[in-house]
């Protein structure tokens, strides 16, 4: 585990140590409800950029939360609106879509560069997110299905620092960058966006 | 009592999930009794009742849910502002029922005359009535057609609002296409309280995208009665960007209250009589100032314009067992956005099941999230989470989050607040609709 992520779940521990929202909030449904406007009924994301969150790991949708509050994560608006939920009703709504069966989304893709990004996947990627992107672990959430100009954001927002992660990901990226160019990012990507539920 | 009607009965059933159909046709007689969780009609097939509709099945399957729309294609009016700049077709904006019979809805087209709050009735033009265990209101705003001289429902076939899309969408679009480089469009700003505040401004941005690749000569005049408007810095800070704003040359202008922006009359299809001077244009699309729907005055449900309400369950404050939401209804500090009706429609969805099954309401949350795009690879966004505050009936952004796209956001944070707005679009479409 990295530090990040112990940090996350060390969060959890204490969240769930010291009762989750208080007595009268809204329960988890209500607040998740408030989400499906931009990532779909029950947060499967009908596309065309905005990110599935339905099935992802609790630890890993808290994670990301609570960088977006902080700002540790870079965003266009989910800072804005990470900030209106209090820590634990993150919690309650992390849970509640990790609850949900992650959604793999139909996309278009080339499938010459989807095999040319199986194999940079293989060789780069399949350390953290086994099972070809398919496998869901707060240390690796899962690529395969997810949306893909979201992936695409997310590299290259890795890659410039606007995202804290794990520290391999920031040099795992650029490595790839240098030996296949941009292409090769694009290729992951559509090899991701390949998968077919 | 409502008898029911063979034919139509028929019709139903091959529309609707059989179970449901009959639950809720038969239900008309004898609501309660027949739907083991209630009767629930739902007046107005926009956002805001198709969210509720929606809704109520996903939560209780029990609840018998009858939709009544008196148009069988709904156009949403988010994104029909890239209908006029050639971006997005009529078509791209339209969806139907289909998605809501799948969960279960019953579905009428018909347009509802009056609500009976006595005999918990609803009565349609078609002749025919419902009887409900609640009834939930969602038919949007009205337009104040006395406020602006020469200028009514019949003119505006001619002098497009094009504020519910649809027909007047594409009638303004086409004026727009046929009119001349070098001419001019009036855009007549509506007064506050009005449905989608930042539209009208990005109205004028999408026309100047289309007028900046095709007819780059030609102006357009926002005339506004008021002195500020939504997203006024990040608006005025795009059009100074892509549109020359500010310059002897700038292809928007826009004219406050102050300055005498107010229009009073249409006293030709191309002179606008102002407050202080008078404006020509080659096209005018007038924005009327705004009230909640008919069927909210019908049933006797508003107070001045609007519908005021219980901000927990959206719970008339005049008529008990009836609920208003989205545009028609006081939310106050929410705005009149089809994310907030989404929103409202899920907190009263909730409020509905509750009351239905002899419980206390949970406690609401709240969210809008509303996105203008300005130009190429050019949007911005608003956003808000929101908590009730119980004792002042208020509905109150949380402090510290929320607020707008910020001004020295980069080109790349820009170019993907367009991507997110049609994300929001697709999302937003297929949530309370699908």
């Amino acid at each position: 585990m990295t530090n990040k992520v112990i940090l996350a779940a060390a969060v959890i521990g204490a969240l769930s140590v010291s009762g989750s929202a208080w007595a009268g909030d809204a329960t988890a449904r209500m607040l998740a409800d408030t989400c499906a406007g931009c990532h779909g009924t029950d947060g499967g994301s009908q596309g065309p950029a905005s990110p599935s969150i339905a099935g992802l790991d609790a630890q890993y949708f808290l994670k990301s939360m609570l960088d977006y509050k902080t700002g540790a994560r870079q965003s266009t608006i989910m800072g804005r609106i990470a900030r209106g939920y209090t820590d634990a009703q993150l919690k309650a709504m992390a849970d509640y879509f990790a609850s949900k069966p992650y959604v793999v989304r139909v996309q278009k893709h080339d499938t010459d560069l989807a095999d040319l990004g199986m194999r940079i996947h293989e060789m780069h990627c399949a350390g953290c997110h086994e099972d070809a992107g398919k496998s869901n672990t707060a240390e690796g959430p899962a690529l395969a299905g997810q949306i893909k100009p979201y992936i695409a954001y997310s590299m290259e927002d890795f890659m410039k620092g606007h995202r804290e992660g794990p520290s391999k990901m920031n040099l795992t990226l650029k490595s790839i960058r240098r030996t296949f160019g941009a292409e090769g990012l694009d290729a992951l990507a559509d090899f991701y966006a390949s998968h077919r539920p | 009592m409502y008898k029911v009607n063979r034919r139509k009965f028929i019709r139903g059933l091959g529309t609707v999930a059989g179970g449901a159909a009959i639950a809720a046709s038969t239900g008309c007689v004898s609501s309660h009794a027949m739907g083991r969780g209630g009767h629930v009609v739902v007046i107005g097939g926009g956002t805001g009742g198709a969210t509720t509709a929606k809704y109520l099945r996903r939560l209780n399957e029990n609840v018998q849910v009858t939709l009544i729309e008196s148009n069988p294609i709904h156009h949403t009016c988010y994104l029909s502002n890239e209908v006029l700049s050639g971006d997005r077709s009529l078509d791209d904006i339209s969806v139907g029922y289909d998605g809501l019979k799948a969960h279960g809805v019953k579905v009428v087209i018909d347009k509802v005359t009056g609500i009976d709050p006595d005999a918990k009735t609803v009565m349609t033009a078609g002749g025919d009535k419902f009887k409900y265990d609640r009834c939930v209101v969602s038919p949007g705003v009205d337009f104040k057609w006395e406020a602006i001289g020469g200028y009514d429902a019949a003119t505006s076939e001619r002098t497009p609002h094009a504020w519910k899309a649809g027909p007047q969408t594409l009638t303004l679009r086409q004026q727009l296409v046929a009119m001349d480089d070098g001419g001019t469009v009036a855009i007549v700003a509506p007064p506050n309280p009005f449905r989608c505040p930042p539209g009208p401004y990005e109205r004028a941005s999408q026309i100047a995208m289309y007028f900046k690749h095709h007819k780059p000569k030609s102006k357009i005049l926002i005339l506004d009665p008021k002195d500020a408007f939504s997203k006024q810095g990040l608006f005025k800070q795009a059009w100074t960007r892509m549109y020359g704003f500010g310059t002897d040359n700038s292809m928007i202008e826009w004219v406050g209250g102050a300055g005498g922006g107010k229009v009073l009359a249409l006293k030709s299809p191309t002179l606008l009589e102002g407050d202080i001077e008078d404006f020509k244009a080659d096209v005018i699309n007038i924005i009327p100032p705004q009230k909640a729907g008919q069927i909210a005055f019908a049933a006797g449900l508003t107070e001045g314009d609007w519908c005021p309400v219980n901000k927990k369950t959206f719970e008339s404050t005049i008529h008990k067992n009836i609920h208003v939401i989205g545009d028609a209804s006081s939310a106050a500090k929410m705005p009149k956005s089809g994310y907030a009706a989404n929103s409202q429609a899920k907190v009263c969805a909730a409020a509905v099941v509750d009351l239905l099954a002899g419980r206390d309401p949970g406690e609401p949350s709240y969210v809008n999230t509303c996105y203008s795009i300005a130009g190429d690879d050019y949007g911005f966004s608003v956003a808000a989470v929101y908590r009730l505050d119980a004792e002042a009936n208020m509905i109150n952004g949380v402090k510290g989050a929320g607020g707008l796209t910020p001004m020295d956001a980069d080109a790349e944070t820009l170019k993907r607040e367009v991507a997110f707005a049609h994300s929001w679009y697709d999302n937003i479409v297929h949530d309370s609709f699908g």
